[in-house]
């Protein structure tokens, strides 16, 4: 496995974990329940039934099912993104510092655009329609994405990539 | 006899239609007063469902339909206050059905609820349709296009839980 793959895992898991954890909990600050996001995103396979299904319906697959759907959709679209924010920042090595924090605000907002007014749209229209419910609560969790993100990379990532030449040599 | 629960399902959400909106919306009150009483007896619906619903998936359903509603009706309510507009408290659309269902439980509860939400809900989309095409008002524009898709997915579960969470009753 690439170091690069590794990192983007890493970061894309944390910065993962971070962005959910912001949608859930404002979720269910407005009542709409902490696993309806993933419930919303698992709607990419299973459409309007995923919003309710329980598990006794026929044919219809379990809540635990629906939740861990919706946890492998949403982490491996992180770990996507995660892997693109490192493929162009690596090639930018003046990137760092508060530079590699401002590149993930950006960054954040830019996957927002793209996810929300572009692929939802086309892939998982049940999200998008429930995300005009808590537009902000979705900016808001793209912006800690960039920015989980752009700490991984500038703490762990460009540290890492600093120091193994030394310790090659 | 999937396709005889479709064609009652639609009958009955016609005739909710016809309770709820004998007449199109005169004017601003008339208007946001249809779609604040029907979102209130969807709201009572959905909370008998998640009462007495024999199923998971339609008390899941219940309490959808209780969130959209209330988030459709409290932004409903401050969008009247804005506009000085002042609501009716009644008459509720579908008061006898209500009443009906508050006395069932089971699998005829569950039937009917389904029929009772799928009206209301066709009835909730037309009169949303019709107050912002009447009235013109961008806030409430920007109201039906947000809850329109919601509203619809709330139908449309309906229509997939009478093929699918009720269960068969035996020829």
């Amino acid at each position: 496995m690439s170091s690069r793959l590794r990192a983007a895992i890493g970061a894309g898991v944390t910065a993962g974990v971070v962005m959910l954890a912001c949608v859930m909990t404002g979720a269910s600050r407005v009542g709409a329940g902490w696993a309806s996001p993933l419930r919303w995103i698992a709607a990419f396979f299973g459409s309007e039934p995923a919003l309710i299904i329980a598990g006794e319906a026929s044919g219809a697959i379990s809540t635990p099912a629906v939740i861990t759907w919706g946890l492998v959709i949403h982490f491996a679209t992180a770990v996507a993104w995660a892997w693109l924010f490192l493929l162009l920042t690596d090639s930018l090595s003046s990137l760092r510092g508060w530079r590699v924090a401002l590149a993930g605000l950006i960054y954040g907002a830019a996957v927002w655009a793209i996810m929300t007014l572009a692929a939802l749209r086309v892939f998982d229209d049940v999200m998008y329609a429930r995300v005009q419910l808590l537009p902000g609560i979705f900016f808001g969790a793209h912006l800690l994405y960039g920015a989980a993100l752009a700490s991984y990379v500038g703490l762990v990532h460009k540290e890492r990539l600093r120091f193994r030449p030394k310790l090659e040599k | 006899m999937k396709i005889f629960e479709r064609i009652g399902a639609v009958m009955l959400g016609l005739a909710f239609l016809l309770t709820a909106s004998e007449a199109p919306a005169a004017n601003e009150a008339a208007a946001f007063s249809a779609i604040h009483l029907t979102a209130q007896a969807a709201i009572q619906a959905g909370e008998l469902a998640q009462a007495r619903a024999s199923s998971a998936e339609i008390r899941n359903l219940g309490r959808l339909v209780v969130r959209d509603d209330t988030e459709l009706d409290r932004r409903l309510l401050g969008l009247a206050a804005k506009a000085g507009v002042q609501l009716a408290d009644s008459p509720k659309p579908g008061e006898m059905q209500l009443a009906e269902l508050g006395g069932l439980r089971g699998a005829i509860f569950d039937r009917k609820f389904l029929n009772f939400n799928y009206g209301a809900s066709e009835a909730l989309l037309k009169q949303m349709h019709d107050a912002a095409g009447q009235l013109a008002l961008s806030p409430l524009m920007g109201l039906v296009a947000i809850f329109a898709p919601i509203i619809r997915q709330d139908q449309f579960l309906s229509g997939w839980c009478l093929g699918h969470c009720v269960p068969r009753t035996k020829p």
